[in-house]
């Protein structure tokens, strides 16, 4: 009993260290390439578990994904300040699995930037 | 909300009363998501618990009346944490209609559900006489309910990646 609990708490903190060493993404949105994207927010969804924006920029409308409403609240971001028609900047990363979403890390209202991570 | 279609029960339910307060209140999935887990952990727990008595572990440990104690602690468990899955699911019922891994997780919940009536039918009656060994259908529906509930949970945190 006691070597099957001494392997477990081994292998568990084995898997953990290799998995440190080996994470290079995020998922399924591909980390190393980083989108910068000014545009107008055609709609939103102050929504669980995430938010999104309908983003359309020059030549293109991105689906944004955003962080739960809670965190956005909380960080100073309300549902107002996202209201269709004004100007946002975002920085995220590209979905692998659709070409039109992209997740953002951190969002610019106004001057006011807030990380949704 | 994801973009894309569904099965027409499935956007019903996304149009629902609960799915919109679920989406819209700050607090309500926030709310239902930590009783899921707390659930699904004293869930798993308790089970775990039982099954490995069952297989042979803890033989000093008098296997009716751990029965008693970690049978009903599932059950409530359950209890909590089918209504806040359900709530979950209602809030973005398509997209998990269309996540192989949500639908995986509700596969092996079934099977789970069906080795407990099996369980309960047959050998849970004759468990005052499980003390020096537990009879060979009784430990092979533990060793499968172990293993279907172990995978049940981590398919349940997967959905969130695929």
């Amino acid at each position: 009993m006691r070597s099957i609990v001494a392997t477990l708490c081994a292998s568990g903190i084995l898997l953990t260290a290799s998995i440190a060493t080996a994470h290079h993404g995020w998922g399924n949105y591909d980390a190393a390439q980083v989108l910068t994207l000014t545009g107008t927010i055609r709609a939103m969804t102050y929504a669980n578990p995430h938010g999104t924006l309908t983003l359309e920029v020059p030549g293109k409308t991105w689906t944004v994904t955003l962080a739960p409403p809670f965190r956005m609240q909380n960080r100073g971001l309300p549902a107002e300040a996202l209201k269709a028609g004004t100007t946002v900047t975002v920085v995220g990363y590209p979905s692998r699995s659709d070409p039109s979403e992209m997740r953002a890390e951190r969002i610019t209202v106004e001057n006011q930037t807030t990380e949704l991570r | 909300m994801e973009h894309g279609g569904g099965p027409h029960w499935a956007l019903a339910l996304e149009q629902s009363a609960l799915a919109q307060a679920l989406r819209e209140s700050l607090f309500l999935y926030p709310l239902a998501n930590v009783l899921h887990v707390l659930a699904v952990a004293t869930l798993l727990g308790s089970i775990a618990v039982f099954d490995l008595r069952v297989l042979g572990l803890g033989r000093g440990v008098a296997v009716d009346a751990l029965a008693r104690l970690a049978l009903p602690i599932a059950a409530s468990a359950l209890c909590v944490a089918v209504p806040t899955g359900i709530a979950m699911f209602v809030a973005e019922a398509p997209a998990y209609v269309r996540n192989p891994v949500f639908l995986t997780k509700i596969g092996l919940i079934a099977v789970a559900a069906v080795n407990i009536a099996v369980f309960h039918s047959g050998p849970l009656r004759e468990i005052k006489h499980f003390a020096k060994e537990p009879p060979r259908l009784a430990r092979a529906g533990a060793a499968a309910s172990l293993g279907l509930w172990l995978a049940a949970v981590a398919a349940g945190r997967l959905i969130a990646y695929y």
